[in-house]
């Protein structure tokens, strides 16, 4: 079952305050800093369809489908996310 | 002779109702009434959720018919890149599309076809390269600095 569509990715990238990266030709690349660095990036299709899968999205982000479901709705917050990078060591 | 009393005026939209109303009637049509909305609901919903399930078992069984693919990347042409060591990426089938996957990196990108999704990674590796060595490094997360030492052990620019 499709986890993230395009929808779900643009939504992510306001919860996370990312900076959006037009250079690439199929992709904007959406940067994920915090405290000043960069710890994250992933790609957004270019397109209008919302129902495209972004489903790369989830190992981009290191989270597993149900807490990426989770970040593309209401439920799991920014914070939330650092947390489970942060216990990743991936801060 | 009796008094007579001069008529009450009835306020605006006052039912009255008639003298041979029977109030426990309508409360058992209201009663059967919801009763039947909440049984009709029920089944309506019980059949949601088969067909969600079956839906999920034909993609399950397309997905099983649909292995992993190993895809050797050989150019980014036109791009000037060069690959200075021979990678594969790892292409899966996903729910009516496929996530093409760069392990050694963690970069990966999704596609309607098994093209496309090595195409759009392609596009994401290019990207990436662009955008890490233009940071600082000292701004780059333990992610982003992995991904940039894995990306020069694989590319150059040319």
């Amino acid at each position: 079952m499709r986890i993230i569509n395009r929808e779900g990715a643009d939504k992510i990238v306001k919860k996370l305050g990312a900076q959006v990266d037009t250079k690439g030709k199929a992709h904007d690349i959406a940067k994920v800093y915090h405290e000043g660095k960069l710890i994250a990036m992933f790609g957004i299709r270019r397109g209008s369809n919302k129902e495209q899968g972004h489903d790369h999205i989830v190992k981009d982000l290191h989270l597993n489908p149900r807490k990426a479901r989770l970040l593309a709705q209401c439920p799991l917050t920014k914070e939330q996310w650092i947390d489970i990078m942060s216990m990743k060591g991936k801060l | 002779m009796g008094e007579i009393r001069k008529a009450q005026p009835r306020p605006a939209g006052m039912v009255v109702p008639s003298q041979s109303f029977d109030i426990s009637i309508w409360q058992e049509v209201v009663s059967t009434f919801a009763k039947e909305v909440l049984i009709r609901g029920h089944i309506k919903l019980g059949i949601e959720s088969l067909e969600l399930a079956v839906a999920n078992l034909k993609r399950e069984i397309e997905h099983l018919r649909s292995p992993s693919i190993l895809v050797p990347i050989q150019t980014f042409s036109p791009e000037k890149i060069e690959i200075i060591k021979p990678f594969s990426v790892v292409v899966q089938y996903n729910d009516n599309d496929y996530i093409a996957s760069f392990f050694d990196a963690n970069i990966s990108a999704s596609g309607d076809t098994q093209e496309e999704a090595v195409s759009n990674l392609k596009d994401m590796i290019v990207s990436l390269w662009d955008i890490l060595r233009s940071e600082p490094e000292e701004n780059l997360g333990p992610t982003p600095k992995q991904q940039l030492n894995a990306l020069r052990t694989f590319i150059a620019s040319s």
